[in-house]
């Protein structure tokens, strides 16, 4: 079943493909390929869940660091601490509670486990693994080379999220510095991405242990090899 | 310890804890008394709060965030977030009614979010006020209670008037027991609720009030 679906128009990304075409979207295209000698990322976010019923926006800071084929570490650093972790085989999530980390027995971890598999294929380009799971749709954006729209296939995953947004670059890095993930007409969640890392060394037991917490925010104190120049700044978020 | 010991030796502890206190304690009807009492009784003014959540049942636990919002009028709003931002429930309850779940995605049903997860939760707004009864606990200290729906909300409370248990009771049996830590905010910085009717515990932890 092919469940690619592609916009009208693309700006920056070139004519869009026909709908079931082999040949995927320029964007997508470029998206893959600058992230092919990606083999680690680290990155910082700013998580934003705005919620209409409550008119609060709640901000919470974290990181993710990402090697492939498909580890993950997805922290929540304050003000809430909190950790998912999969180390390509098993998912665990651990909460900061009484002043320790306590691994949980979650009944929702495999469905936390797909999600970080999809988080990865992202990170790496790779949207053609979700194409059971979203319709995917690359859309204009006038500040970057286009936004790409995931929408569940599945009405019940519909429930929980509408639509997913990414917002990409443009040339020649596409980064996604932004994704917005649309849970209703009024409640979202946003993550914006600042400090991308790529291909630096990551600390013992990023994938594994909470313990690894203070050496994986220490990656974002050394200098960034890509931007060897201490008084250049860094790349601005969106 | 094998796996399976641990969710016997917490429902055991769940028991024992609630199974050791089964009446909310003799009313005693002196005015002066609990006009004293109610004075006495911190009041809770947040109208914003978070809790970090652990809820923990036999074999499972998951973490949350949690959110509570006091409307204008006497509402409130209220959510419970997973640590990716997904909602995990949304409820409204207005300052006279019935509470009105808006959203539910949690394998369990809206007696158990209603009535156990939120009361939990809500204890701190829902302190006892001049139609409370006093109650004198068995080792001579003084209570507060309230109705609470079907439920009856007792707050007991030490030599300065402040709250640090919650027991809610159905009739004379003890549902629920909360205990709660402070550190001079308006709401608890701890609050550890042992729900024998649901069968779960949930630890909270302040993030922030205002």
């Amino acid at each position: 079943m092919t469940v690619l679906a592609v916009g009208q128009s693309v700006v920056g990304a070139g004519p869009p493909s026909q709908p079931g075409s082999p040949e995927p979207p320029p964007l997508l295209r470029s998206l893959r390929e600058a992230r092919a000698n990606c083999h680690t990322v680290a990155v910082r976010f700013k998580q934003t869940k705005r919620l209409h019923l409550l008119d609060v926006a709640l901000t919470c800071d974290g990181w993710m660091f990402f090697s492939r084929p498909d580890c993950l570490r997805y922290e929540n650093v304050s003000p809430v601490r909190s950790l998912l972790l999969y180390d390509g085989k098993k998912v665990n999530c651990y909460s900061f509670t009484e002043g320790q980390w306590k691994r949980l027995r979650n009944p929702g971890a495999d469905a936390v486990g797909r999600v970080l598999r999809q988080i990865g294929h992202w990170i790496q380009g790779d949207f053609t693994a979700d194409q059971k799971a979203f319709t995917l749709d690359v859309q204009p954006w006038d500040q970057g080379a286009g936004v790409l729209r995931l929408t569940p296939c599945s009405p019940a995953l519909r429930e929980y999220v509408r639509q997913i947004s990414l917002y990409v670059e443009k040339a020649p890095d596409y980064c996604v510095t932004r994704v917005l993930i649309q849970e209703s007409e009024q409640d979202t969640t946003e993550l914006r991405f600042t400090q991308e890392r790529h291909n630096c060394v990551l600390p013992e037991k990023t994938f594994t242990s909470p313990e690894a917490s203070a050496a994986c925010g220490a990656v974002f104190d050394q200098p960034d090899p890509n931007c060897p120049d201490p008084n250049r700044p860094e790349k601005p978020s969106v | 310890m094998k796996a399976t010991a641990v969710p016997i030796l917490m429902g055991l502890a769940i028991l024992s804890g609630c199974l050791g206190h089964t009446s909310p304690g003799a009313v005693v009807r002196d005015p002066v008394l609990k006009a004293e009492l109610v004075q006495r009784i911190r009041q809770v003014h947040v109208t914003n709060a978070v809790f970090h959540t652990l809820i923990q049942w036999p074999g499972r636990e998951v973490s949350l965030v949690e959110i509570v919002k006091v409307l204008d009028g006497g509402g409130l709003s209220v959510a419970g977030l997973t640590d990716m931002g997904n909602t995990l429930y949304a409820v409204h309850i207005p300052a006279q009614g019935r509470a009105e779940v808006l959203t539910r995605h949690l394998p369990l049903s809206e007696a158990w979010l209603v009535e156990g997860l939120m009361a939990g939760l809500l204890i701190p707004w829902r302190v006892p006020d001049d139609s409370a009864q006093v109650r004198q606990q068995p080792d001579g200290t003084w209570a507060l209670s309230r109705e609470q729906g079907r439920t009856t909300l007792s707050y007991l409370l030490d030599e300065a008037g402040q709250w640090h248990t919650v027991d809610c009771f159905s009739g004379s049996r003890r549902v629920s027991r909360t205990r709660v830590e402070w550190d001079g905010r308006g709401v608890p910085v701890k609050m550890e609720t042992q729900d024998v009717r649901y069968h779960f515990v949930a630890v909270r932890e302040r993030v922030t009030c205002d």
